[in-house]
Formats: structure tokens, sequence, C-alpha cells
């Protein structure tokens, strides 16, 4: 049987047919208004997924180059910082030449001068921020790194607190990779290393031995308590014996001769250690005795054995003190005093067995210091503020070239690291931005329009729609009523 | 008299033929109308003069013009499409409510990722720490709003269903009343083709809400097939009763026991909307809050913010039952047998830390927290008022749950005088135990040969290090993973050691996100999801990092390995598996699309071959119309003619 068609068939098709060119129509239309090949998942789900993907990978590389922005900023700054702290050491460097060149005490003041203005700039660069946070505290970034007081005494250098953590405070990028932002001061300006402690002085102390703790230099005070005469002479300590007397030994090692020149003990002569006799008489009570090296004694000869003439022996004691006699150990003339610093519970190990004077010995802990005690030892050495013999002034100012030399090192290693860090970063951006670029260009590729197609569907659609519209008024335009009269 | 009657049968039929005509034009565009075509019968003729002439012409029956095959399979089609175009409309109001625009869940999630991965490069920066918890809050509000909008949208289903069944039940007793009806005048020998019309249209209507099938009967009987349940139509009309259970709806037609299946039209839609399409969505979405809450929440519980450990610290999650298992009372947490380390910091800066091992199935909240209340120092307690877990620390002290080590070991094995101290920062990967062994003997700093050796717990040699001559007494030596350890001056022994517990995670278990203590959002799933109100009004408690300096920034790399951690199913990340979610749903209306219109092509084909048979051409009708006004004219003049003869015969009387 043929198909028969009615005018509702007609109507039917009419309907239908316009409403697909105009659902095709519309997406034409919203896809070149909008310039979105499409807006919801259900538009095309795979390219949805695609182009989320992408985003996500664009957001997270947007925020990798942010954080590589901020990170190059920060290791800029630091390097910057680390170039200028080189430059300062190249200068102290220079300083410290000179000076172990220099013989007059006007030349060395003047050196002296120019170092100490290297200290201050250093202590600001150490202490000095980027964007509000402090470069060299570790992850402690938001408190000054180092607190200095300065030098208690010419004996002491500027103590520097760090007040950082160890932990280095880091950026992430991406996945795995960390870049240090905030070093550990202590890495860049602290000491490089622990050398043999070293004894300078006149009290014939020694270091015992050891590691020890103490850092940078101390004073060493060997002070006089008491001095002992052997028995049978007759001699006394005098009454500014234990404060003037300058031996400092155990039984024997000085000895003071006595001649009874009257027969009576009321007139003679007595010598330190055979040295040059000094006249006494039985009205003497606080007489001065200089031994060969310049050793003093102030003794009693009110009561000298008549007849007595000979050599006794002498037992001088005394005690050690590291930290200006706020607490001090008796000298034991032992090979192992541990000698403690009361305020910080640091000690050093004395060889007291030699020790025959009183005196204020210098005692320093070669490689301890951090940069800040380099510098502050380098202009005080300079000056020669420890009275130190011209060979001893000489070895002084070599050891602060080591020690700059060492410190140097490990910041041009810290420099090396962060230039590293920057050129990985650098390329690192180069290559972020690459591929955000090529992920941006891939979400156009499959989000944006295509244009030319989406306009020929919007022109071949439109001229579809004419042709639905203009089938069905041509259709339904003939009837029978028409024709019938 | 008979010629009359022939004439008059003729004009009565044409008559009838006119206004079976006229009635098919007039119902031409009546819905559910089925064209009508008079047969004619010539009545039987009578013998006269042994021939037979005829009598005229009867009307033999009224035909409703259909094509049952074509409109069996238009039911079909016309449920499906009904169910279909259901689908796709709710579906895309559902794809508007979750991703529409630029404020999607992925690219918010997207945005809330990398403004920690920005963070990081400057910790201590108020307005990127803002940034974060903006986009923190942008995110819970977005989840919120399409928890919300999926919710009103389930409500409105609701409606929708409702009011179907409602719709349903009348056409079932329109369809009940009209086959009364139909059986009734066929039972009078009467074609009920106006009642069978109407029958039609209602079954029509009721097969684009339930979807059916039929089955008619010679007789006039016809039989509803909807799912499993087959009803004949007749007196008492069938009714579809409603059960909602939990959050389920389920139907059932009459009395039976079963409940219905409805594969086809606008119900068959609504129920797959109402009971798996909206609930799977809302699923995803509170599966996505749920992880990113408890696992940002973990992260952020273990680490610490700037200003430092707390005093006392409230937990955003009322727990219901504390006497209950761990398992029990906290359902949506990813707990596991795990331990806890509580970190405690006296006004001297000393560090200790405790452990507790956790078993959520064999432990209760309340077991947990006298196990804490053991901890010197340290308290638990649920709150009576809220029954949020309170801890609170005695006062000069702090305490975290950020792991690390005690600082002051303990020393019970070491014979020796020398005292270790550990400092800096673990930064190893998991918890582990390490021992110190002394080999040899002497004074720190000086002896010839003393020597400290690290061991794993395994028993591994880790490294070691010189402490005798050499060491400088008190300086840091690095222990192991950051960590380091310093030996005061004095002696040591050999053999003597210590051990110490690394920690990287300080709760293993999940409990901290569970009960929210120290958390960064508050809530459970996409219903309530939002950025914990202490940490909005103290951003110091935002925990950057594992020690409470301010670039310490260990907790937010963290942070940022969730954004790549394959912790959603399918080994995917949150923002994949919040794509894979649009992705679905993409899938899902642009398949049902695909299918709306080939159905539509399909049903307007059916609705073509139905009109070919059953629609009305109004050309043909008017065509019939000449002819019946035609053939009425002749049976005018047959009366005329018989008329004119029956005169002249009375003439001649």
């Amino acid at each position: 049987m043929a198909f028969r068609v009615t005018a509702n068939t007609f109507a039917r098709n009419a309907i239908h047919f316009s409403n697909l060119q105009n659902q095709q129509l519309f997406r034409a239309q919203r896809q070149i208004a909008s310039g979105a090949e499409f807006e919801v998942p259900s538009d095309q789900p795979l390219g949805y997924r695609q182009v989320r993907a992408l985003q996500t990978r664009v957001s997270q590389m947007d925020s990798e180059i942010s954080v590589i922005q901020r990170a190059t900023s920060n290791l800029n700054a630091s390097v910057s910082n680390l170039e200028e702290v080189n430059s300062i050491l190249t200068n102290a460097r220079n300083l410290v030449l000179q000076g172990i060149q220099s013989i007059e005490g006007v030349e060395r003041e003047a050196l002296a001068s120019e170092a100490e203005p290297l200290l201050e700039r250093l202590e600001a660069i150490a202490n000095s921020q980027h964007h509000g946070e402090y470069l060299y505290g570790g992850s402690r970034s938001e408190t000054e790194p180092f607190a200095f007081t300065a030098a208690a005494t010419a004996n002491h250098l500027v103590d520097a607190q760090y007040q950082g953590t160890s932990l280095r405070g880091q950026a992430h990028i991406g996945d795995a990779l960390s870049v240090d932002m905030y070093y550990d001061g202590r890495e860049i300006f602290g000491a490089p290393g622990r050398d043999q402690t070293l004894v300078i002085g006149t009290t014939g102390a020694a270091h015992g031995g050891g590691t020890d703790s103490l850092q940078g230099r101390m004073p060493l005070e060997v002070t006089h308590i008491a001095t002992t005469y052997a028995a049978g002479s007759g001699v006394a300590p005098g009454t500014d014996s234990v404060a003037e007397d300058t031996i400092v030994g155990p039984m024997g090692a000085y000895t003071l001769t006595v001649i009874d020149l009257a027969g009576d003990g009321s007139s003679g002569t007595v010598a330190l250690n055979d040295g040059t006799p000094v006249a006494f008489t039985n009205a003497d009570t606080n007489l001065r005795v200089i031994g060969p090296g310049g050793e003093q004694v102030f003794v009693d000869t009110s009561a000298i054995t008549a007849g007595f003439n000979g050599t006794i022996d002498i037992e001088s004691t005394a005690t050690l003190s590291i930290d200006n006699g706020l607490t001090t150990i008796p000298v034991t003339h032992a090979g192992d005093q541990q000698v403690v610093d009361s305020a910080t519970g640091r000690y050093t190990t004395i060889d007291s067995t030699n020790i025959r004077r009183t005196g204020t010995d210098s005692v320093e802990f070669p490689g301890s210091s951090n940069l800040f005690q380099v510098l502050d030892g380098i202009q005080r050495d300079i000056r020669n503020q420890r009275g130190l013999s011209v060979t001893e002034y000489a070895a002084a100012l070599n050891r602060r070239l080591g020690e700059l030399d060492e410190i140097a090192n490990n910041i041009l290693h810290v420099i090396g690291e962060q230039s590293s860090a920057l050129q990985t970063m650098e390329s690192l951006q180069t290559r972020v931005e690459d591929m955000k670029q090529a992920a941006e260009v891939e979400i156009n590729d499959l989000q944006v329009t295509d244009f030319p197609s989406a306009v020929l569907n919007l022109e071949t659609n439109q001229t579809m729609l004419q042709y639905t519209y203009a089938v069905t008024a041509s259709v339904t335009s003939i009837d029978l009523i028409s024709f019938l009269g | 008299m008979q010629r009359f009657s022939i004439g008059l049968s003729a004009l009565r039929t044409s008559q009838y033929l006119l206004e079976s005509v006229s009635n098919n034009i007039s119902n031409a565009g009546t819905e559910g109308y089925h064209r009508r075509q008079v047969d004619l019968q010539a009545r039987n003729p009578q013998t006269r003069y042994n021939f037979r002439v005829g009598d005229g012409v009867d009307v033999g029956s009224v035909r409703r013009l259909r094509d049952a095959v074509a409109e069996d399979t238009l039911l079909s089609v016309s449920g499906d499409v009904s169910r279909v175009d259901r689908l796709v409309t709710v579906q895309r109001q559902i794809e508007a409510a979750l991703l529409a625009g630029d404020d999607a869940i992925g690219l918010t999630l997207d945005t809330f990722f990398s403004d920690i991965t920005r963070l990081s490069s400057a910790p201590g920066e108020v307005a990127l720490q803002t940034s974060v918890r903006e986009s923190a809050a942008d995110l819970s509000d977005l989840l919120r709003n399409s928890a919300a909008e999926l919710n009103g949208i389930r409500t409105n289903l609701e409606l929708q269903i409702f009011n179907e069944i409602e719709q349903a039940n009348q056409h079932f007793i329109d369809v009940s009343t009209t086959s009364d009806t139909i059986a009734r005048q066929l039972n009078q020998g009467i074609t009920p083709n106006h009642e069978f019309d109407q029958r039609d249209l209602s079954v029509t209507r009721l097969n684009e809400i339930v979807g059916l099938r039929r089955y008619d009967e010679p007789d006039g009987d016809m039989t509803l097939i909807i799912g499993r349940h087959a009803s004949k139509q007749g007196l008492k009309p069938d009714r579809i009763n409603v059960v909602q259970t939990g959050q389920q709806i389920e139907l059932y037609l009459n009395d039976s026991s079963q409940p219905l299946e409805i594969e086809g039209g606008r119900l068959a839609g609504l129920l797959e909307l109402y009971n798996s399409t909206v609930p799977q969505f809302n699923d995803r979405l509170d599966h996505l809050a749920n992880e990113l809450i408890h696992q940002v929440n973990q992260i952020h519980a273990t680490g610490l913010g700037s200003a430092g450990g707390y005093q006392f610290s409230i937990g955003n999650v009322p727990v219901s039952d504390s006497t209950a298992l761990l398992q029990d009372a906290f359902p949506n947490a990813n707990l596991s047998a795990g331990e806890i380390t509580v970190g405690l910091v006296d006004e001297n800066g000393v560090r200790t830390t405790e452990v507790i091992s956790i078993d959520p199935a064999a432990d209760t909240l309340d077991d947990v927290l006298t196990a804490l209340n053991a901890v010197t120092g340290f308290s638990g307690q649920v709150r009576a008022d809220d029954q949020k877990v309170q801890f609170m620390a005695s006062p000069g002290r702090r305490f975290d749950f950020a792991g690390g080590f005690a600082t002051e070991p303990d020393m019970t094995l070491v014979t020796g005088t020398s005292v270790a101290t550990l400092t800096g920062a673990y930064q190893g990967d998991s918890n582990q135990e390490i021992s110190v062994q002394i080999s040899g003997s002497g004074s720190i700093g000086s002896a010839n040969s003393l020597v400290a050796e690290v061991y794993s717990a395994g028993g591994d040699l880790l490294r070691q290090f010189n402490l005798g001559d050499g060491y400088e007494p008190g300086s840091e030596v690095e222990l192991w993973e950051g960590v380091r350890v310093s030996f005061s001056a004095g002696d040591l022994n050999n053999a003597d050691q210590f051990g110490t517990r690394l920690t990287a995670n300080g709760d293993t278990s999940g409990l901290l996100s569970a009960i929210g203590i120290n958390a960064f959002f508050s809530g459970s799933n996409a219903d309530d999801i939002a950025v914990d109100e202490a940490l909005l009004s103290d951003s110091t408690r935002f925990a950057v990092g594992l020690s409470g300096d301010v670039s310490d920034t260990r907790n937010l790399r963290r942070m940022m390995d969730l954004a790549d951690a394959t912790i959603m199913p399918d080994s995917q990340t949150l923002s994949q598996y919040s794509d894979q979610t649009g992705m679905l749903l993409g899938f899902e209306i642009s398949a049902n699309t695909s299918l709306s219109a080939s159905l539509n092509a399909y049903q307007n084909r059916l609705e073509q071959e139905r009109d070919s048979v059953s629609g009305v051409d109004l050309n043909e009708e008017l065509v019939n119309l000449q002819r019946y006004q035609k053939a009425y004219e002749a049976a005018v003049r047959v009366i005329q003619a018989n008329d004119s003869l029956l005169t002249e015969l009375l003439n001649i009387i």
C-alpha cells in the first residue's frame, strides 16, 4: 500500500525539520557569539576533560612561575649580598696584608679604622631583609638572624648570637623540586672549623690538649694568690706580696738567695733566682725583689735569721680564670686544667705545668671565630691590642688571613650554590613558560571556536531553514478548496 | 411504494456519509482522533416477477481506521522519548549546578592548590595567606552551593514524581471508565469508535508518564503491561502508590508487594534521576568534599602555624558517643590503626614526645583520651556543652602533633656524664626509631677514640661520628635526616646508648582529622564544608610548617603533594575526580541527547505511518464531500422521479 500523506504529515515534517535546523543554528550562533567551541561538558565530554586537565596544568604552572620569580628575586638579592661580602673579605684581606707590613702605630690605626666599617657593613648584610623576610635566619625568617654584642674587652671579640634555625626556608616548585630561599646564617658567616688552640702570652700557660669549646679569643688570667718561702731564712712575704708578686710556681720553681752581711740578720742582700741582689735591712717589710726575667716578689726581711746565708725555695700559688675573674680555679701545674667561662659554660683546657708568671694571656681558638669575629679580630690585631710581639703580631694576622680565606671559600661555595639554583630556575622558568604557552595553545585549539567552520555551519543551516520554510509554504498552499467553486 | 424506500435509503446513507466526512474534517486536528470510514451495504433484493432488482442501500459499518502495528511501536517509542527527554532536561540542570561558568569546582580546586604553591614562596605574606583562605572559602562555598543545588533539584524531582503519579492515576481512572463504556456499548451492538479514541488517548498520555505496552483483545478489552505488572482494564482503575524508603522512592501498582519497575515514560526518567543520577553526583560531590576535608585537615592537624604550639585546642566535630568504637563513632572518617604523637614544649623550650597507639576497631574515644591524659602536662576531654573534643596543655607548656623528636633523649642507658641534646628539624618521610651507641670510652672532645654510631630500628648502621679529640663539646653534629645532636662536656663509656623516635607524621591514625582538632576545614561532606572558624579568625593558626617558624614550609609541601596524590577512586587526584564527574555527566547528557534526537526522528516517522492510516486528509475528505453531495443529489432525483410517477398515476384517478 502506498504511503498516504496528509496535511498533518507536511506540518509535522515542517516542525520537525525546522526544529532540527534551529538547533543547529543555535549551536553555531552560540559558538560564534561566545567564541567557545563548547561551554559545558555535555557539548564535548572528552574535549572538556582534556581542557580541564590542561587548565589544571596551566594553573599549576602559573603558580610555579610565581614561585620561581619570587625565589629568583630572593636568591638574586642573596647572591648580590654575598658578592658584597666577598668584596668585604677582599678588602679585609688587603688590610691584613698591609697591616703585616706596617710598623708604625699611626699607619696601623688608619688600617684598623678602615676595617671597622667593613664589620658594620657585614653585620648589616647578615641581618638584611628582602620582601620583609630576613635572608639568613633559616626558616625563622621573621627574626633578625644575628644579635651582636660588642666585645667586652680588648681581649674579646664581638659576639654574634645566631637566632635563626638550621632548617633552610624553602619554596616549592612543581612535584618534587624545592629551592632553598632562606639559608642558615651560620653556613655563610659561621666559623670555618676549629684548629689547635693557641695561648699567647708570658705566663707559661699552654693549651692542654683535647678540643675546646670556647670560641674566638679569650683572656686567660693568671692571678697571684700567695708566696711561700722555705723555712730557715726568716724571709716572709711582704705586705704587697699577694697583690704584686708576679711569680707562680711550685716549691723550687723559684729561689731566693739571702746573704746576711751584718751577721745578725739586720742587713744584707736578697736575690731572686740569682738575679741582681737587693740590699735589705730588718726594717724592710715590703721589699721589692726583681728577678733576672723581670719577675718580682715583695718580701719582709724584718726577721732574717741571724747569720743565714743561703738559697731558699719559693712556692707561689695562683688562679686561672677565663671570664675576667668571675670564676677561678687554682693553678695546679697539671697538664689538663679545664677553665670554664661561667657566662657560656664553654671551656678551654690549659696545661699549667709551666705557668711561672702572673698576667693575662690571650687564648685564641683559631677557626672557631665567625666572620664577624674574624673581622673584629683583624682590626684589633692590626691595632695590636693584645700587645703581641712583632713575630706574634705577624703570626696573628696571618691566622686571620687563613680564617678569611676559609670563610671566603664557604661564601663562594654558597654563592655557587645559589647561582646554580638561579641558573636552574632561569631555565626552569623558560621551560615552564614554554609548557604553559603550549598548554594554553592546546586549550585554544580545543576550546576556541573554529570560526570558519562555525560560520559555514551557520550559513548552511540558515539556507536549510529557508528551504524548509519555503517548501512548507509551497506544499501547504495547495489544497482542493482553492479549486472548488 | 418500494421506489420511494430505495430513494430514501440512498438519501439517508448519503446524508450519513456527508456527516461522516464532516466529522472527519472537523476532527482533522483533534489529538487521538482516527478518521472514520463508512462502509455501505446494499439492501437484500426482493424478488418480483422472478427478478431481483434490489431495495436500496444501508450503512454497513463505520470503521475507525488504525494501524495497530505502527501505533503499538509508537507507544513504545513515545515512552522512551518521554523518559530520555526528561533525563536530558534534568541532567542539564545538574550540569549547570555543578559545572557551568568560571566557578566550576575543578577550577576552584586548582586555584586552591595553586595558591598553596604560591604561599610556599612567601609563607609570611599576609596577602598570600589570605588568598589561600579565600580560595578555600570559595571552594567550600561552591561545594555547598552545588550540593544545595542538587538537593533543590532532587526536591523538585520528588514533587514532579508525585505530580506525575497523580496524573497517571487520573489516566488510569479515565482508561477504566472508558473501557467500561466500551464494553457496555459493544454489548449493546454499538461500535464505540469515539470511546476507543478516548481510551487510546488516555493510554497514550499514561504511556508518556509510565511507559507501557498494551494488548488489545478482539472483544474490546485491553490489558496494560507496566514493567512486569500486567493489568486488564475494567471497572476498577489501577493505582500507583508511592513508598519512600530512606532516600529512595519506590512505586507499587495497586496492592502488589513487588515494586513497579517502570522502564519508560517521564516517571522512569524522574525515578532514575531521583534514585540514581542525583544521588550518584551528590555522592561524588560528598566524596570529593569528604576526602578534601579529611586529607587537608590531617595534614593541617599535624603541622604548626607561626603561633607555634597550643595551650588548648577544640575540635570542630561533635562526638556522638565517646564510648563507641572509633570506627563506629566516626563512620565518615578514614581511620586506620596507627599512632598519635603528642609533642609538648615546656617554658625552657624542652620538647618531649609521647606516642599513643590507636586501633579504631578496638579503641573508643574514651580509651584514647585516657591514654592521652596519662601524658604528663597534657589532658583531653569531651566538652559537656557541645560534645567537642578539647585538648589542653598544663600551664607553661604548649602542645602540638607536629611530630619531630624529643630534644632531651632518654639517657637511662648512658653511664657517662655527658648529656645529648637534639636540635634541628627531622626531614625524613617516615616515622622511625633510631639508636645511638657509644664505641670507646673517655671524655668528650679529648678521648683518643670515642665514636657515636647511629643505628636504625632494624640494626643497620646509618652513620657514625667522632666525639673524642676533634669534637667540640656542645657543638651540633648531624644525627640523621636533619636532626642534629650535641654532647655536653663530660665522658661516655663504651656501650652507652640512647634511642630516639623521629616522627614525620604526628597522626597516622587519622583521628585528629576525625575529631577536627586544629582543622583547616569544618564539616564532613559537600553540604557543610567550610573553612574552620578558628583559622579564619586567627591566621597564625595556618599550619604552614612543622616547627612554628614562618618560613618552615614543610607542611605546605605536604599540602601541595595532595594536589597530585591519587587518593580518589581509579587512582585519580582530587582534580581529576572532579573533572571525571563533569565528563561522566557530559557523556550521559551527550548520549541521551543523541538518543533523544534519534528517538524523536523515529517517533516522527512512526507518527507519519500512523497518520497515513488514521490521519485526516482534508483534500481527500473534500473529494468525498463532493462525491457524497452528488450522491445525495442523485437520491433526491430518484425520489423526485418516483414522486413524479406517482403524481402521474394519481392524475388518472
